[in-house]
């Protein structure tokens, strides 16, 4: 019976991961932001023509926004829509799924990795109990995102590998799982390959033995041939652009003083000594303290308000679960994993601009709990007298309850209130007047905002194939290559563009726009009626639908 | 090794003061320090009431917008803000860099960027340095206290805490790991060079 409690403790913290991350899934956060929208909606295409919202046949990398989106999130909701249909719920399920799926993953991974070591069944299940409260990892389990299903694969990927040290033929699942996490998101295309290199480095010896060679060998060409498409598309100019506007060396720069042309300017803004710095200072802004214990990610959609990656009363445990790390040499496999992980998992994020990026460095969540959940039992066992451990043991509790408090107050309350905007909120309402509307009549919504159509195509469940059919923006042998875009998009009788005013008040049709594209003074002004308002949960306009009057009648 | 130890450590520590000197900012520290309080984090804040109200008013339940939403949170927020900077090594190797305070600070680089490796294995070995733990809880301590106020400037109070870290780094490092010393000496002296020059430049636009 013994032997079964651990089981039974990490089924109830499991149970605790899977509510937080359940409740309320599909509307909080409200709204669905316009890359979610155009997830779902390319695999509603998929679903229902074999092909994209381009008419592509089962892309290996999604166009979408030219943004070359990766596949596997979208085609692991294509199986989804039949059963939950075309909504955020469905969006957002398979990252839930996986989400919940790493917290028992990461428990039998510390436990492999320590073997039988006393330390192995706390350690774990303090990690797994931590991880369930995260509000890092809650946050991305709770809405469409890529880099949560690439984490779980590659931490599937790792557990296999090392169950692979004793069953050979493992090797080339663990091969295919690399190439899953490898396919899943951009950051794992630079930390795939290194951890995997560290692996091998570390485990060659074995890797290289006899019996297990024909198994490394299926493996490596199993991977290199899945890998192919993927590294194909990298060769593409779509990647290349987008790896471009994003990484830090492609520009000037950060701190160079374009007004300094002195004698020293060559080694005032000498660019090798910029980048280096740049790089750095971004590298360690992922271990700050600082980053992740207060500011947190400076986007609204990857933060929660008033809440950092992690509690605060965690941050003394980071500081001596680091110091521990660093001189326990008993941790063995697992301390190497760590120390692997916590180095590699900034690299992508720290090649690119935003100055901390939660999403980039998704993997780092990982070996920070373990620093944490090592400082906090290594300071446990630091207590002596047994009346101070009774005491430990209930503000720990009293700790986590109010953790779990306060990260339903800052998910559910606050963030719903300042954050709807930013998670496109209003779309699903905008869509459910529109139906209303006079079909008769044209309509048109302005595109000022960004990539709104993928929203009207979601929320209208607008059929694929006619939209394929009105809708050309490259030839499909361009597509993985040209950038071109088709800023007009034509939905039924919906045309997604920018408002031309003076044509467009010339002919009878209704308008849609956010506040700042349709404001007050332009209702008044242009004689338009104002068919409705949709407001943020915070009371200020977010959307407004308005008629035109081409021929008003003079009062 | 001496000689080069010797270089190490005055290119390691020379740039705050440097920096405080050519930005004329030593001039402000006994000012600020006269005014510390006054510009404390318990300072009244005009907006404050408006932001707690606003989130209380969200709870369905006003106990628990009370307890998550009250002038204590929010003075310990500005309390955390400045405690957190203060324990940043992006502050101190980086000048605040990626995340910079707007406005109420001078965000300086305060020390070489390669130094970090020297404080880190400082640290590493804080076991070897004499009255290593008490200086490190003196730095703790002096944090909290200068995390009551705006610490800008008045801050330098931390640098020869830090200064005896690297220092200590340096040392070790040398005795220890004369190789990787050799190494990162050779990079500090390189990439401190651009950013000494900057230290000068920087200042007029």
């Amino acid at each position: 019976m013994k032997k079964f409690i651990p089981l039974i403790l990490l089924l109830l913290i499991t149970a605790l991961g899977f509510i937080i991350r359940f409740y309320r899934l599909g509307q909080a956060p409200a709204g669905l932001y316009l890359d979610e929208a155009a997830q779902g909606y390319n695999a509603y295409s998929i679903l229902k023509t074999g092909r994209d919202e381009f008419g592509k046949f089962f892309p290996v990398v999604f166009r979408s926004f030219a943004d070359f989106k990766t596949p596997i999130y979208i085609y692991l909701i294509v199986p989804l829509i039949p059963i939950f249909g075309l909504t955020p719920f469905t969006v957002r399920l398979p990252s839930f799924i996986f989400s919940v799926l790493t917290l028992p993953l990461v428990y039998f991974l510390i436990r492999r990795l320590l073997n039988r070591a006393k330390i192995a069944t706390p350690l774990a299940l303090l990690t797994v109990l931590l991880l369930a409260i995260s509000p890092w990892h809650t946050l991305f389990a709770r809405a469409d995102f890529e880099a949560n299903i690439a984490l779980f694969f590659l931490l599937l990927a790792i557990y296999v590998f090392y169950s692979a040290l004793k069953r050979p033929s493992l090797l080339i699942l663990s091969a295919f799982f690399f190439v899953v996490a490898f396919s899943a998101y951009h950051a794992e295309r630079i930390i795939v390959p290194l951890i995997l290199l560290l692996l091998f480095i570390r485990h060659y010896r074995t890797l290289l033995a006899t019996h297990q060679r024909p198994f490394l060998l299926a493996g490596l060409i199993l991977g290199f041939l899945l890998s192919l498409p993927t590294l194909f598309v990298m060769a593409t100019p779509g990647w290349a652009a987008r790896a471009t506007t994003l990484n830090i060396f492609a520009s000037n720069p950060s701190g160079y003083l374009a007004w300094y042309h002195g004698p020293a300017s060559t080694l005032v803004n000498a660019s090798w000594y910029l980048w280096v710095k740049e790089f750095f200072a971004l590298y360690f802004s992922y271990l700050s303290p600082r980053n992740l214990f207060f500011l947190g990610d400076s986007n609204p959609r990857t933060a929660y308000p008033d809440l950092a990656p992690f509690f605060t009363w965690q941050f003394p445990l980071y500081l001596f679960g680091l110091y521990r790390l660093v001189k326990d040499t008993s941790l063995r496999e697992l301390r190497f994993l760590i120390l692997a992980l916590l180095l590699i998992s900034p690299l992508p994020a720290a090649m690119t601009r935003d100055p901390f990026s939660t999403i980039r460095a998704l993997p780092l969540v990982i070996p920070l709990t373990l620093i944490i959940t090592l400082g906090l039992i290594r300071s446990y066992q630091s207590l002596k007298p047994a009346g101070q451990r009774t005491l430990i043991r209930i503000g720990f509790v009293g700790v986590i309850i109010y953790s779990l408090f306060n990260l339903g107050s800052s998910a559910f309350v606050l963030n719903e209130y300042f954050n709807a905007k930013n998670w496109d909120y209003g779309w699903r309402q905008v869509v459910e007047v529109l139906n209303r509307l006079d079909p008769k009549l044209p309509l048109v919504v302005d595109s000022a905002s960004g990539e709104i159509y993928s929203e009207i195509l979601f929320f209208s469940r607008f059929s694929p194939l006619q939209y394929q059919e009105k809708n050309f923006e490259v030839p499909l042998d361009e597509y993985y290559q040209n950038l071109q875009r088709n800023p007009i998009k034509t939905i039924g009788n919906i045309t997604v563009r920018g408002i031309a005013w003076k044509p467009d008040l010339a002919k009878e049709q209704y308008l849609v726009g956010d506040h700042l594209a349709i404001s007050v003074e332009q209702i008044e002004n242009n004689h338009l009626t104002l068919i409705k308002e949709i407001n943020y949960p915070d009371g200020t306009p977010a959307f407004r639908i308005v008629k035109t009057n081409p021929n008003p009648t003079s009062e | 090794m001496k000689y080069l130890t010797t270089i190490v450590i005055f290119i390691s520590l020379a740039l705050w003061p440097l920096s405080l000197l050519l930005t004329n900012g030593y001039r402000d520290i006994p000012r600020d320090f006269a005014n510390y309080f006054r510009h404390s984090i318990l300072a009244p804040d005009q907006e404050a009431p408006l932001i707690i109200n606003t989130k209380r008013s969200l709870y369905p339940n006003d106990f628990v917008g009370r307890f998550f939403n009250n002038k204590a949170t929010f003075v310990w927020g500005r309390f955390k803000a400045n405690f957190f900077a203060l324990t940043d090594p992006n502050n101190y190797f980086f000048g605040f860099h990626p995340r910079e305070i707007v406005r109420e600070n001078l965000n300086l680089d305060k020390f070489p960027f390669i130094s970090i490796i020297f404080l880190l294995y400082g640290l590493y070995r804080l076991n070897l340095l004499k009255r290593g733990r008490g200086l490190l809880l003196l730095f703790v301590v002096l944090a909290c206290l200068l995390s009551l106020a705006n610490f800008d400037k008045v801050d330098f109070i931390l640098y020869p805490v830090l200064a005896v870290f690297i220092i200590h780094g340096t040392r070790r490092m040398r005795t220890e790991k004369p190789k990787l010393f050799v190494a990162v000496a050779i990079f500090l002296v390189i990439f401190s060079s651009p950013q000494y020059l900057r230290a000068f430049v920087n200042l007029h636009p």
